[in-house]
């Protein structure tokens, strides 16, 4: 099955650093999908690959089956909202859909105008005025009305308060199921987009530590709780493939495992992982984020309850 | 997208229309009261036959009366680079300041489409801007500069270098230099303040270069021998000396206490010094002249005659034109290689 949006090898320099390495994946289409790493992954970098913003130093990525931005045709079938949803200032909500109407082939203004109505979005004022709840509502009406099949979105929910999370999130996937459109969007914490997705992609350190449909993902990884251990090597659990995390409290050892078999070892006691048991797992692999020790605090509160 | 051009910088225009207009209309007011003065004291009639001396004292009080004006043709000189700074630079700075070429660049229109029409419409308003206000400027100076021709019997005072500049075709191609120059500054540095700093100077730069050193030579100027301290020859005088029979070498336009010795040496009796008046002028002054016929004393010059104003015009305006379409050119391969 094609993807709507494949990287091979991807990598991109900006000087001395290495912004993105060695970035692989295919997304397949009509998922709602995370991209989910600390501020300074390569989110942004990966994105605006993809948009034609970016030119990659190495590699390839392959959107709808095409080069990214390599003609109009391309850009009028991807559409995205960039980080901290830029808009043109002085332009009021009917000039921006006046401006999306001129600059693209496909645009459905009615939508974008119903969209702004419904959330009660002045069309006359101008773009500076607007809250950031209102400001990301646009930004998302304007994205939705070129009627795109891959939506990209960098950290949308960045500068929302709970409640304007819920609504944006609301119409993304209202929209989404409705035209069918792939999503991709960027956050640096999961608990923002565990509701609405089914496919997570964690990158870290310019590099992707995991990429699943969040179905398969939750299958293939366990919590396993049981008495501590010392100088036994946890890869002897029969049934576990790799030990992403481990903490101790007290006597007892918690692990955050991926899987490749059943559990048999009655010592262990198996939990399901939730998405951010998963998410923090993987940032922790290599240069452990301070995050991490959340995860740890995450676990053991779960052996209390 | 003509549109979104206008709806995007109609602010900056219509501020640069609002100064224009100012101007206009100081600048028309002025000049029909110059205009009325130089014909109705009768002097344009008067200084249409040459070298009629008797036109002097109506010049003179024409230029007491409006010299002072060609002060601002300082504000003239200024007009070009300030479309470079104000329409020119922040064209694409503003929008890689702001971050909306994310979403400008974003819609389903190429990068190249999308400058065209930012630029194809900056740079119209400019060139008419530039044209309409360089016909008036023309038109403004006319008197001041044929009563300066007159006065100086040079007859081609606008050919001189700060004059120039100001009306004619030229200025219409420097304020597209200029907004070109703006344009890719801009889109190099990507910061607005920064931008218009780098167009001030590098305009002034590229201005002044043109100015002393291949403006002169856009033509190989003509050679004209002279009568020594007589009238120039018809022109833009660029350099000019003079020599005796014996190859001694003097300024063009004086003499030194060192060539009154060496006059003396030759004719005794040459006058004392430059400053005598009184009923023995002339008399010291023929005594003079004929001194200079007997070394042999004349003027070499060379100058652009005045027959070549439009050539030059022309040429520097294709200059400037060429520069701008450059930049631009520049601009447009540039902004494709992705980097943002």
């Amino acid at each position: 099955m094609a993807g709507a949006l494949e990287a091979q090898s991807l990598a991109k320099r900006y000087r001395k650093k290495w912004a993105l390495q060695d970035c692989s994946f295919v997304l397949p289409k009509g998922r709602i999908a995370a991209l989910v790493g600390p501020n300074g992954a390569g989110k942004t970098t990966l994105l605006h690959i993809a948009v034609g913003l970016l030119e990659p130093t190495a590699g390839s990525v392959h959107v709808l089956g095409g080069k990214p931005a390599e003609n109009e045709e391309m850009l009028s079938r991807v559409g995205f909202v960039a980080q901290d949803t830029p808009l043109y200032d002085n332009f009021t909500g009917a000039d921006l859909i006046s401006f999306g109407y001129h600059t693209n082939r496909t645009w459905d203004g009615e939508f974008a105008q119903e969209r702004l109505a419904a959330l009660q979005i002045p069309l006359d004022q101008r773009a500076s005025t607007l809250s950031g709840g209102q400001r990301a509502q646009l930004a998302l009406a304007l994205a939705l009305a070129k009627r795109p099949e891959l939506l990209l979105l960098d950290e949308p929910l960045a500068s929302l308060d709970p409640l304007a999370r819920r609504e944006f999130l609301g119409t993304l996937m209202e929209s989404a199921a409705e035209y069918e459109i792939t999503v991709l969007l960027s956050s640096h914490l999961i608990t923002d987009l565990e509701r609405v997705c089914d496919y997570l992609m964690i990158l870290s350190n310019g590099r992707l530590q995991l990429g699943g449909s969040i179905e398969d993902l939750v299958e293939q990884h366990r919590v396993l709780i049981g008495p501590r251990r010392t100088g036994v090597k946890h890869h002897a659990i029969s049934g576990v493939a790799q030990v992403l995390d481990e903490s101790v409290a007290g006597r007892q050892e918690t692990l955050v495992v991926r899987v490749d078999g059943p559990i048999i070892d009655p010592k262990w006691e198996e939990y399901e992982v939730t998405l951010e048991d998963i998410v923090l797992a993987y940032l922790g692999q290599k240069d452990a984020p301070a995050e991490t020790k959340k995860n740890v605090r995450a676990v053991a509160a779960r052996k209390a309850q | 997208m003509i549109w979104v051009a206008w709806r995007q910088h109609r602010q900056q225009a219509m501020a640069g229309a609002g100064l224009l207009a100012l101007l206009g209309a100081f600048v028309l007011v002025t000049g029909l009261q110059m205009s009325h003065s130089f014909h109705s004291t009768g002097l344009a009639d008067c200084i249409k036959i040459s070298q009629n001396p008797s036109c002097f004292d109506l010049s003179d009080a024409f230029m007491r009366r409006f010299g002072s004006e060609q002060v601002f043709a300082i504000l003239f000189v200024v007009l070009p680079v300030l479309a470079g700074m104000f329409w020119g630079a922040p064209l694409v700075a503003r929008e890689l300041e702001r971050g909306t070429q994310r979403l400008a660049w974003t819609q389903s229109i190429s990068r190249r489409r999308w400058l065209s029409w930012k630029v194809g419409f900056v740079g119209a308003v400019t060139a008419l801007a530039g044209a309409v206000f360089a016909l008036l400027v023309s038109w403004w100076m006319s008197p001041l500069l044929k009563v300066t021709s007159y006065r100086d019997n040079s007859g081609a005072a606008g050919f001189r270098p700060g004059l120039f500049d100001l009306h004619g075709v030229v200025p219409i191609g420097y304020a597209l230099f200029a907004l070109a120059l703006g344009l890719a500054l801009g889109h190099v540095i990507g910061k607005v303040l920064p931008a218009m700093g780098a167009t001030l100077a590098g305009f002034i730069g590229v201005r002044v270069i043109v100015e002393l050193f291949a403006r002169p030579h856009y033509i190989a100027p003509k050679i004209a021998n002279l009568r020594f301290l007589g009238p120039d020859a018809h022109g833009w005088t660029i350099k000019a000396y003079s020599i005796d029979a014996s190859g001694r070498r003097f300024a063009a336009n004086g003499i030194s206490p060192s060539d009154i010795t060496y006059f003396r040496a030759h004719c005794p009796g040459f006058p004392m010094g430059p400053g005598v008046v009184g009923p023995k002028a002339d008399v010291a002054a023929k005594l003079a002249d004929a001194c200079y016929t007997r070394v042999g004393l004349h003027t070499i010059e060379a100058y652009q005659p005045a027959s070549r104003y439009w050539t030059f015009q022309w040429i520097e305006f294709a200059i400037f034109v060429g520069l701008a379409i450059a930049l631009v050119g520049f601009v447009v391969w540039r902004i494709n290689r992705t980097a943002s």
